[in-house]
């Protein structure tokens, strides 16, 4: 097993509203491995996103974490803003969903790449300029000199989001933390993305975080996947093993919900009934007790426990009886 | 004679005006104001400067183009007729030094000053003034006052394109004599030359650039002062002219007019020590307590040759009934009026002729009788006139936008109507050129009117209610009244003439064709180190009389 | 850029023309005319003048001879100034409103930009609160209330400064009208910046660049104020606006020789021409101002550019 890179204990986000505290993220403990692809999957509203974000310090303004976060050992959670800015986009890296709105549309292509060398290595302007032109090749963009003076408007959508992760890569982090980096995009392209950050982390061996409510994108990519709902932990499990055995019902529900080419086309996908809970309120019980197949009074009264099956497989779940389909039909 | 119109001003600045007044008026004894030491000797040449106010921008420096108050306030310093007027507002010599009249008073001789001269030094002669009153009654000078010329023969003739300008009865016998014909004997014909319109003008200028001669370095005058800068709505800057006959008796050396048309915007540039001299209006009649209080003699309050009155369609229902016209000038309590709403900023009028030195008005009886007694006879006036309390009289009393304490005044006036009488007057309030349309079309039957006189002589307010005047607009038509103003202006001796003129009064007072409501006063300001502006009637202050005293400021 | 210059210059000719004929049929079917006064002319004099204008002409042949005039760039005599021209009065006035608008404008800029962004950086503070109620207060309090008090504190109260008039442009003599003129643009400004500065460092870029790790100073200056300053410029066309009409406020209580009087005496003395003059200038102020502010716009923004 490799070394860990990031270890993540008891984090909490909270965010105070209008409404009083909303837990965006519970007790959640974790770590990332170096040159691994972490994949993490939920609805939105399951707390995946922030996650993250509290990790690289850009929660909103009402939002504040808690517990600790180590890179490499060094305690990196609520760094003061300064720490902060020799930390991002040098050892830790992101990329987010949207690239038509995550690029300034004033600025060029060029100066958005280059600012990154200039503040964290001191580089001048034109020794950027020349490792921003290899950095886009490396992304597969041809032309890349001409590109970088041009803005992003003038870029399609794969484009752009491969210009993201050519910056995010220019100071070779050792983790770079992909929001939903294909969820905006068309499927070819997406694809194309996956590929090209598969090629990036075995050339770089750059620790890959992916998020996405989509299992699709987990499946090609992740070594490891981790299932959040409700800002819980629900399972967590080597990619073969979840798609395979996996042990709990909203991953059933999850997985069950993904569109597959050996069923026909006329099959209705499955949905989870209900809707997730809402976080302001917390129940004594598991969170996913009102939508589940399986939940008995137990569900109701306890929270389950994050537990492991051994195997680096764990999940936070009371039914001990196997899942299926035969067994929701009854 | 002109009107003093509404100084015409936009609803904001009269707002601001209010609010100002309203921080001003609750006596404010926080305003810090300029006190100083002053001497009896002049201030030093250089500082022979002064800076006062004028109502509105004038709209034009053409004595034969000008219509309104302002242009004729700079214009009466820029350009010097035959005869002009004295510190105090008499008529006195001007560039005719002496003058004859022929026994039938028909025919004016005048001797011009050989040392009058124009403002670049060459010598005003008789010509200038032929020239300037044949341009005033050209048609094709569109003049809108021609008419002030009206008494010279041929003139009227000339205005209606019936006879050439060089027809006008006024002819040079040599450069310094100008001889004048009338078409009959005209007492207050002395008086009337005074007017911009009898101005003479410098003809090379005029030929030389058409409209634009007015403008500074084109225009040339023969008064005491020349023009410097004119900047339209901003400052117009008037230098000591050194051709001028008398220069030797004037001081100043520069007089710069301010045009700034509210009086509470005036007050405060006065109060900012911006303006050394303010004329009338100079501050809301609300603020006259503190001022009085604070600045004491800088507050100057005296009697102005005007009446504001309401005007009736005397020939139409219901004003066509005397009894009605009778009972509503009698139940108005003027002095309750003047007290509350003017702040005893001017003088109840009964009325038409205001206050003239050697004049007696004739006040009707009912105007010395106490009020109950008035009302009593007003109410049975009005109920023989045919109303009563089911059936009152209803009528809209027409008035102008501008202004607020009109506004105020008349609201007061159907007030005390009301409960006078019962009457029920509906205010209609309009534009002032709406205003005016609507009464010269007798869209009007009860109408809101003033007059302000620029020439001492009960005939200039007399002339208002002659019938066939242009100014009549009630229709007012007693051959009785016309045949006693007549006698009066051909009769040369000045106390039996203004007999009869009282005689006309009473014949007024006996019709009421008019219900006289006050007797402007003129509300100046003028700060201590100013010297040489005495009150008169016409409220006319020539700088040349004018000049600074020598002065320190006393800080507060 | 030529092209959308002349595309929209053409377009405003058809603009024009509809002020034009709408200003000029309607302040004739006003009551009252230029000659009206309290005492009546004489029916020779009234038809002398109205001859000398060719008011005495039908409407339509004033109307065309009114088009070819100002075809020509000349906007006639003036009615009420009898001894000038319109165009005269313009080129005086115009320098006043140009002075006291231009300053007033740049004072707003000045002081209103660091002040909405301020506010912004600063959301939710004491500083915050406190600048965003004085530019509340600063849009709703009228200019005619606000002049008449700096009027009272600063000139009468305080013997600071001059109560009003114009004295050739002389720095004292403008302090007053342009912070009168100014406030309330001042306080817009603020306003409009702290919102779009607002809704900028929310925006996903300014997240990206913070993922950047760059500090927070750069993230501001190079990332959020040029966007944020975007709807500034499109404000600009309605800010002259703005500005134009609270000038005739300020003139008038200051005593300034603007346009802006020429405008309201005009239309209340029946000065036809002038107030055909002023509506015409102020119509094409208005439309170069946007069109100027597009221009801005198109230089700024590079997506708008390309356009």
């Amino acid at each position: 097993m490799a070394a860990s890179l990031l270890e993540i204990r008891k984090l909490a986000v909270r965010f105070s509203t209008g409404d009083g505290p909303v837990y965006a993220v519970n007790d959640l403990d974790l770590e990332v491995r170096c040159g691994e692809v972490l994949g993490m999957v939920g609805e939105s509203g399951s707390g995946k996103s922030q996650t993250w974000l509290a990790i690289m310090g850009l929660l909103a303004k009402n939002g504040c974490a808690e517990g600790s976060v180590r890179l490499g050992g060094e305690e990196i959670l609520n760094l003061p803003q300064r720490a902060l800015t020799r930390l991002r986009g040098a050892r830790m890296a992101m990329i987010f969903q949207d690239p038509m709105t995550a690029m300034n549309p004033f600025l060029t292509v060029g100066r958005q790449m280059t600012e990154v060398l200039e503040w964290h290595r001191g580089m001048s302007r034109r020794e950027a300029r020349a490792r921003c032109i290899a950095a886009l090749e490396s992304v597969h963009i041809t032309d890349a000199a001409r590109r970088l003076s041009m803005y992003p408007h003038e870029f399609s959508g794969g484009m752009r989001q491969r210009v993201m992760i050519a910056t995010a890569l220019l100071t070779e982090p050792q983790l770079l933390i992909c929001d939903e980096p294909t969820t905006a995009l068309d499927v070819t392209v997406q694809a194309q993305i996956l590929a090209l950050l598969d090629e990036l982390r075995q050339r770089f061996g750059t620790a890959i975080v992916l998020v996405t409510h989509d299992l699709g994108v987990i499946a090609q990519l992740a070594d490891r996947v981790i299932v959040m709902y409700a800002g819980r932990q629900v399972e967590q499990a080597e990619v073969h093993t979840l798609y395979g055995a996996y042990r709990h019902p909203y991953t059933e529900g999850l997985l069950r919900s993904v569109p597959r080419l050996d069923q026909p086309r006329s099959a209705r996908l499955a949905t989870i009934p209900g809707r997730p809970p809402d976080l302001a309120r917390r129940p004594a019980g598991c969170p996913f007790e009102p939508r589940c197949a399986y939940a008995s009074e137990i569900c109701r009264r306890q929270m389950p426990p994050l537990v492991s099956l051994g195997d680096a497989h764990l999940r936070a779940c009371h039914h001990d009886g196997a899942l299926g389909p035969q067994e929701r039909e009854a | 004679m002109r009107v003093r119109g509404p100084q015409l001003r936009s609803l904001v600045v009269m707002i601001a005006a209010a609010l100002l007044s309203a921080c001003s008026s609750a006596g404010d004894p926080a305003v810090p104001v300029y006190r100083y030491v002053v001497s009896d000797r002049p201030a030093p040449a250089a500082l022979q400067v002064l800076r006062r106010r004028v109502a509105e921008t004038p709209r034009t420096l053409d004595p034969s183009l000008a219509t309104d108050v302002p242009s004729t306030d700079v214009i009466e310093d820029l350009f010097e007729g035959l005869v002009t007027l004295s510190a105090g507002g008499k008529i006195i010599p001007g560039v005719a030094s002496s003058w004859t009249i022929s026994p039938d008073g028909r025919t004016y001789i005048f001797h011009l000053r050989p040392t009058a001269r124009w403002s670049n030094g060459k010598p005003v002669t008789a010509a200038d003034f032929v020239y300037a009153w044949r341009r005033e009654v050209d048609p094709n000078t569109a003049a809108q006052y021609a008419e002030s010329l009206a008494r010279i023969v041929n003139a009227q003739a000339i205005i209606d394109g019936k006879r050439p300008p060089d027809s006008l009865g006024v002819t040079a016998l040599g450069a310094h004599t100008l001889e004048v014909r009338l078409i009959g004997r005209t007492p207050y014909f002395l008086s009337m030359l005074f007017y911009v319109d009898y101005m003479p003008l410098y003809p090379p200028a005029i030929r030389r650039w058409g409209m634009a001669w007015t403008r500074p370095g084109h225009l040339v005058s023969d008064g005491a002062f020349y023009l410097a800068t004119w900047v339209i709505n901003g400052h117009l800057t008037l230098k000591k002219n050194p051709y001028y006959w008398d220069a030797a008796q004037v001081r100043l050396r520069e007089e710069i007019f301010y045009p700034v048309p509210s009086a509470s915007s005036a007050l405060s540039r006065y109060l900012a020590g911006d303006l050394d001299f303010v004329g009338t209006p100079a501050f809301p009649p609300s603020d006259v307590g503190w001022l009085r209080r604070d600045l004491g003699s800088q507050v100057r309050v005296t009697p102005m040759y005007g009446t504001a009155y309401l005007g009736m369609l005397v020939h139409e229902r219901p004003f066509d009934n005397r009894d009605l016209r009778l009972a509503l000038t009698m139940s108005l309590d003027r002095r309750v009026l003047d007290e509350k709403l003017m702040q005893g900023m001017d003088m109840p009028a009964h009325s038409l002729f205001p206050p003239l030195p050697g004049f007696t008005r004739r006040s009707p009886a009912w105007a010395h009788w106490p009020m109950a007694r008035r009302l009593a006879v007003a109410r049975r006036l009005y109920r023989a006139a045919g109303y009563s309390k089911a059936h009152p009289l209803r009528v809209k009393l027409l008035y102008m936008t501008e202004g607020v304490h009109t506004r105020n005044y008349m609201e007061a006036v159907a007030t005390m109507w009301h409960q006078a009488l019962g009457a029920d007057i509906v205010l209609w309030q309009e534009q002032w050129k709406v205003m005016l349309q609507d009464i010269q079309y007798k869209n009007a039957k009860l109408f809101w009117s003033a007059w302000v006189g620029n020439y001492p002589s009960p005939y200039t307010f007399a002339h208002q209610f002659m019938k066939g005047f242009v100014m009549n607009y009630g229709d007012y038509d007693n051959p009785a009244y016309q045949a006693a103003v007549k006698a009066a202006v051909a009769e040369p001796n000045r106390a039996r003439r203004y007999a009869l003129y009282a005689k006309a009064e009473a014949i007024l007072n006996r019709d009421a064709p008019l219900i006289p409501l006050y007797f402007y006063n003129s509300n100046e300001l003028v700060k201590p180190y100013v010297a040489g502006i005495e009150p008169n009637v016409l409220n006319v202050h020539l700088a040349r009389y004018m000049w600074i005293r020598q002065h320190t400021l006393r800080q507060p | 850029m030529i092209r959308l210059v002349l595309r929209r210059v053409l377009a405003a000719i058809p603009t024009l023309l509809v002020i034009i004929t709408l200003s000029f049929f309607m302040l004739r079917a006003a009551p009252g005319g230029p000659f009206t006064e309290a005492r009546r002319l004489p029916p020779q004099v009234l038809a002398n003048l109205e001859r000398m204008y060719h008011l005495n002409e039908p409407v339509w042949e004033q109307y065309g001879r009114y088009l070819t005039h100002i075809l020509r760039g000349d906007f006639g005599p003036s009615y009420v100034y009898r001894s000038t021209t319109v165009n005269a009065l313009i080129e005086q006035g115009l320098p006043v409103d140009l002075t006291i608008g231009g300053l007033a404008l740049a004072l707003a800029l000045l002081i209103g930009m660091p002040l909405g962004i301020l506010a912004a950086l600063r959301q939710n503070t004491a500083w915050d609160y406190v600048s965003m109620a004085g530019a509340m207060a600063g849009i709703s309090v009228p200019t005619f209330v606000v002049a008449p008090l700096l009027i009272l504190l600063l000139a009468v109260k305080a013997h600071w400064l001059p109560a009003g008039s114009w004295s050739n442009g002389a720095p004292d003599h403008l302090v007053l009208p342009v912070l009168a003129l100014a406030l309330p643009l001042i306080a817009y400004v603020a306003r409009m910046m702290r919102g779009s500065m607002i809704e900028v460092l929310n925006s996903p870029y300014i997240r990206t660049a913070r993922a950047k790790g760059l500090p927070e100073r750069t993230v501001i200056l190079r990332h959020a104020l040029k966007p944020a300053l975007m709807p500034l410029i499109s404000f600009l066309g309605p800010a002259v606006v703005n500005t134009l009409t609270g000038s005739i406020v300020v003139e008038e209580i200051f005593g300034l020789p603007g346009i802006g009087r020429f405008f309201v005496d005009g239309a209340l003395n029946r000065d036809y021409t002038l107030v055909m003059g002023v509506t015409i200038l102020y119509a094409m102020l208005i439309i170069a101002f946007n069109l100027i502010a597009d221009l801005l716009y198109g230089v700024l923004d590079p997506r708008a550019r390309q356009q």
